[in-house]
């Protein structure tokens, strides 16, 4: 595995987090739910996790968070940005190579 | 207040480093997410005091403060860079306002001069304002520069060393500018003069002026840093 690799699995979250905000804006509660959902609870980003890397993510221009009233409550929402969609369409290309890699591996030791 | 349940989590995260406006949005973030576990709790048929507790252990805040922490970038320019946050940035903050201040008191003059028709050289009132205005200049212009180092400080809860080198700066440059008005018939027409400059000969008035801003300056912030100290130690016990 190269250091790009090694520190794309770290940037799992990350890559979570913009392929969701891609689709559409999302405040932390939203996020944390729909990846607990989509993954079939498989996945869990727990807000410990979640926070941080959202903040981290918009101190570096990848995504942007606003503030909007919904339903009687402010909520800090979150976008993508353009510089944050490259960075996602970097990252997706990487998890393809590396889980294409992972599969053909199991694939491999299925048939031995 | 409904943030007030994470204020011990708003003290860790600035004595962290991390900025005061970020801190108030993580905990907005953090008491809106409370909230909405809670109700998923209460949905699930658990009674309030059970969902709330739940809530809490799920957010597990002291996790998050480490998840922050692990983050530099999440710091504030003044921790991140504090050699200029309390050289330079005091230093140009203290230029601009001297030269903003004897640009405002030139274009005051200008205006009773070509507005009201009032000359400086002939009027008292106006001489005596402009010398009370010099002298707060000299005098309360570092006072108040040094005070605005501070705040930044406690704030962002920098360390003491950086807040003692900026306000230390601040004095012994504001000590060292000094502003004037000279009249006719000394001077063919009204000048106003500042300069930055010692002589060897009158060194008291420089240190007295330094004297005055640290004093006026100093023990005020460590009284508020004591205060905000203990406030914080109250929070975590």
């Amino acid at each position: 595995m190269d250091k790009s690799s090694a520190s794309l699995m770290s940037g799992v979250p990350e890559l979570m987090i913009l392929q969701l905000l891609a689709r559409n804006e999302m405040y932390g509660y939203e996020l944390a739910r729909t990846i607990r959902t989509l993954t079939t609870d498989a996945v869990s980003v727990g807000e410990s996790v979640l926070y941080p890397a959202l903040h981290a993510l918009e101190r570096r221009g990848l995504v942007r968070g606003r503030r909007r009233a919904v339903a009687g409550r402010t909520r800090v929402y979150y976008s993508i940005t353009p510089k944050g969609a490259r960075r996602l369409a970097h990252l997706a290309s990487h998890w393809r190579r590396i889980s294409e890699g992972v599969e053909a591996v199991m694939r491999g030791a299925r048939h031995a | 207040m409904r943030n007030s349940r994470f204020r011990s989590v708003a003290e860790q995260l600035l004595n962290a480093g991390v900025s005061p406006r970020r801190v108030r949005r993580m905990v907005a973030e953090l008491a809106d997410h409370f909230d909405d576990l809670r109700e998923e709790m209460e949905a699930r048929g658990l009674s309030r005091q059970e969902a709330e507790l739940e809530a809490s252990a799920k957010l597990g805040t002291s996790a998050l403060i480490e998840g922050v922490l692990a983050r530099p970038e999440l710091r504030s320019w003044v921790r991140r860079w504090p050699l200029a946050a309390f050289t330079i940035v005091p230093l140009a903050m203290f230029a601009v306002l001297f030269i903003g201040a004897m640009a405002a008191l030139v274009i005051a003059v200008e205006l009773a001069k070509n507005g009201f028709g009032i000359e400086f050289a002939s009027s008292t009132g106006l001489q005596l304002f402009g010398h009370v205005f010099l002298g707060g200049v000299i005098w309360v212009l570092p006072i108040m520069a040094a005070a605005a180092c501070c705040a930044v400080a406690l704030s962002r809860r920098a360390p003491v060393v950086w807040v003692v080198v900026g306000v230390a700066l601040i004095s012994a440059i504001g000590a060292l500018t000094n502003a004037q008005i000279e009249l006719p018939p000394l001077v063919p027409k009204t000048a106003f003069g500042a300069g930055i400059g010692f002589s060897t000969e009158s060194l008291l008035l420089p240190i007295t002026r330094a004297a005055c801003t640290l004093t006026a300056v100093l023990p005020a912030y460590f009284w508020f840093r004591s205060a905000q100290k203990r406030a914080s130690s109250c929070l975590s016990a």
